[in-house]
């Protein structure tokens, strides 16, 4: 004979009761525009901790030696920690010069009389392969704000912002879409599938297949013109009034990528 | 008392989600492995502790979830992670034990717990999850053999 009220089944009560309140809540967030869960994001914020990205390198304390040691091991003590700092200076000149190096490229790319250039991380990865970037309403940032690599390509969208991160859709995420326009004035969508960027036109406006970059429009919402792809070694195909390419994606936005938001002065 | 127990395990679990989160950042340069500790507690739940304290448990790591690592509306991932549980509950309970079934499980609870990564490309995500699973399940069955193992009452 089955037992109706056997505790197995009234668990499972519970959980229904479970998803239900979920699904008020969830209700309620989208019909207050997410008005609750933006409340929520910015008072509870002490449960996220922020990891520290300035701080990788940590800080070294001076030692404090014992005066009553022999001289022997006080010089070997101050050596060591002389070795350590050198170490840290070495990490620390390392890390400059890359960043040097970058920025060297990218002013050359980029009109920086007319865009701030700001250089960001991915501080968290969520496991719907979505990042989140340090920056959010703190540096005015928008949604469809662009992420740019060292070449000034463009790697990412911003889909959301926050106090002071935002989730972006990088250009692996299946979900990355992005509208463009090449030198002739044809529209294109730019879809991802996480392993190729796959380019059809919207609107063809002249019939030529000699494209070389597709670009981000200050139309389409975007800060302005950055480069989405390079078709010059792509085969471009012109079919049923269509251009369609396909370009494979180099770039992979990781922890260590050297990312930057474009905001315009 | 129980009150204090169920206040930990609220803070233990979002702790998990953030260490998820935090550890497949570092390890977002590598396609093939992901570590994912709150995936373990989902199916420690479902298969062993599927109990009424782990619906609020598992109720306030969803909405965690949704406040600080995704654009989603706020009480989706509770929906999905409180059906993932029920589901795998059931379908444990439907069939007998045994490692294989279990690591399907596992699967399972994985391909729902990714699915909104899964959907988009079907094709590819499966096989890549499948890679990413069967360390994780090893992982999972070594902390839960650890877990249950009744030290006390074990000759030496």
């Amino acid at each position: 004979m089955i037992n109706n009220n056997s505790p197995g089944r009234r668990v499972y009560i519970f959980f229904i009761f479970g998803i239900l309140l979920s699904a008020i809540v969830f209700t309620i967030d989208i019909f207050s525009e997410r008005n609750l869960s933006k409340y929520l994001n910015d008072n509870f914020d002490i449960l996220l901790p922020q990891p520290d990205i300035d701080g990788k390198v940590s800080s070294f304390s001076s030692l404090e030696v014992f005066k009553t040691k022999s001289n022997l091991i006080n010089e070997n003590i101050r050596l060591k920690n002389e070795v350590i700092e050198l170490r840290k200076l070495q990490v620390e000149n390392e890390k400059l010069r890359d960043q040097n190096y970058s920025y060297n490229a990218i002013t050359k790319s980029i009109d920086t009389a007319f865009y701030n250039i700001i250089e960001t991380s991915i501080i968290f990865k969520n496991p719907s392969e979505e990042y989140i970037i340090s920056g959010g309403e703190d540096l005015n940032l928008k949604v469809k704000d662009l992420i740019i690599d060292e070449n000034s390509f463009v790697v990412g969208v911003v889909s959301a912002v926050r106090k002071n991160q935002s989730i972006i859709s990088s250009i692996q995420n299946p979900t990355f879409t992005i509208e463009g326009l090449d030198k002739y004035g044809n529209e294109y969508l730019i879809t991802s599938d996480s392993e190729n960027l796959i380019i059809n036109s919207i609107n063809v406006v002249a019939e030529n297949t000699d494209i070389k970059y597709i670009y981000t429009d200050i139309s389409y919402g975007h800060p302005g013109q950055f480069p989405i792809v390079d078709l010059s070694t792509t085969p471009v195909s012109f079919a049923n009034d269509k251009i369609s390419a396909q370009v494979p994606i180099y770039f992979k936005v990781n922890y260590f990528s050297n990312i930057y938001l474009v905001k315009i002065k | 008392m129980t009150y204090v127990k169920s206040v930990v395990l609220v803070l233990l679990t979002l702790f998990l989600i953030y260490t998820e989160v935090r550890t497949n950042t570092l390890l977002s340069s590598i396609d093939y492995l992901e570590f994912l500790p709150f995936l373990y507690f989902i199916f420690y739940v479902s298969i062993f502790f599927f109990s009424r304290l782990s619906v609020l448990v598992v109720l306030l790591s969803g909405f965690y979830f949704d406040l600080f690592f995704s654009d989603n509306f706020l009480g989706y991932t509770s929906i999905k992670l409180l059906s993932i549980c029920m589901l795998i509950h059931f379908i444990n309970s439907k069939f007998s034990r045994g490692i294989l079934v279990e690591f399907m499980l596992f699967y399972l609870c994985a391909l729902f717990y990714k699915f909104e990564v899964i959907v988009l490309s079907i094709d590819s995500s499966i096989f890549f999850l499948l890679i990413i699973c069967l360390p994780n399940y090893l992982l999972f069955n070594l902390l839960t053999s650890t877990l249950r193992r009744d030290v006390f009452s074990t000759k030496i």
